[in-house]
């Protein structure tokens, strides 16, 4: 019995790190802002991203430079955020008019014709600069990225 | 009839009316079909989208192309049909109203909020005309709002 015990332990240990190692395999280890990936976007497509702004959801998701853009809706001065729940959750959330640090992958989405904004971020989880706590965190993948 | 404040001698304009509806079968059909299914596309996926109403020298409208830089109260004055020239709504002469979508997963609730509609109340004080506002979204699908940047009426 004691060593069915013992082995239960190990098997627990083994899950947990394996996961621990899968939840590592992704890396955010560029750290950039708002300004940057407007002036380079290029730089950051298909990138890992943690990047710092303002975010206002609701009628279209933007993390803006600071909260005098948001509050102008100036959108040349943000970068665009994809809120594909089917819910609408990150617009929802507390994360909606908060200082944010987004963690999450860049993507090109170039079309001269249709817009003139150089890309998207597919964000997976957003904490609160006041709080330091994940306010949103996508639970299912997105069709846009791997 | 009663008139709509906020587009009172353009509502009342037959075919204006019928471009509008036209325009907003195309908004309609393009925000859905890049929001979901084989269509959907990492430009436009869950994103606002509109147009451009403007006269066509003939007594009559025209719309121009979907896109997303209408948002921004920026439409592409495109001369070839290839390479888009960005200017700003409110510097087109032509240019009467302006139609926006709002993506699928913006759902009713959301157009009764303030900062949802000080959106479109923006963007009709940048663009100086108009804005009409339609859902595509859950229970705001046929939902048609209407702004002149000051007030806003749910027109149906």
């Amino acid at each position: 019995m004691l060593k069915f015990y013992k082995f239960s332990i190990f098997l627990a240990i083994l899950l947990n790190s394996t996961a621990c190692m899968a939840k590592q395999d992704k890396n955010y280890n560029i750290h950039t802002s708002v300004v940057h990936v407007l002036s380079a976007p290029e730089q950051y497509y298909d990138k890992n991203i943690l990047i710092d702004g303002f975010f206002v959801g609701y009628a279209e998701n933007n993390l803006y430079f600071s909260s005098e853009h948001a509050e102008h809706m100036l959108r040349a001065m943000g970068v665009n955020v994809l809120d594909d729940t089917e819910e609408n959750s990150l617009s929802f959330s507390s994360c909606n008019g908060e200082w944010v640090e987004m963690w999450g992958t860049y993507i090109s989405a170039v079309d001269q014709q249709v817009s003139y904004f150089k890309g998207r971020l597919v964000v997976d989880e957003v904490i609160i600069h006041k709080t330091g706590k994940t306010c949103w965190k996508r639970t299912e993948k997105s069709r846009l990225k791997d | 009839m009663e008139t709509i404040k906020e587009c009172e001698t353009l509502c009342q304009d037959a075919k204006f009316i019928s471009v509008l509806n036209e325009a907003r079968g195309q908004v309609g059909a393009e925000i859905r079909a890049a929001s979901s299914g084989a269509g959907y596309d990492r430009i436009r996926a869950n994103r606002s989208m509109g147009l451009v109403i403007s006269r066509n020298g003939k007594g009559g409208y025209k719309y121009s192309r979907v896109g997303t830089n209408v948002m921004n109260a920026n439409e592409c004055n495109s001369n070839n049909g290839l390479i888009c020239n960005f200017i700003a709504i409110k510097n087109d002469p032509d240019a009467v109203a302006v139609l926006v979508g709002a993506p699928p997963n913006v759902r009713l609730e959301s157009f009764n909020s303030v900062h949802f509609m000080n959106t479109y109340k923006r963007l009709s004080l940048r663009s100086e005309r108009p804005v009409f506002v339609m859902g595509t979204g859950t229970n705001a699908i046929g939902t048609f709002h209407v702004t002149d940047g000051d007030t806003v009426t749910r027109v149906r």
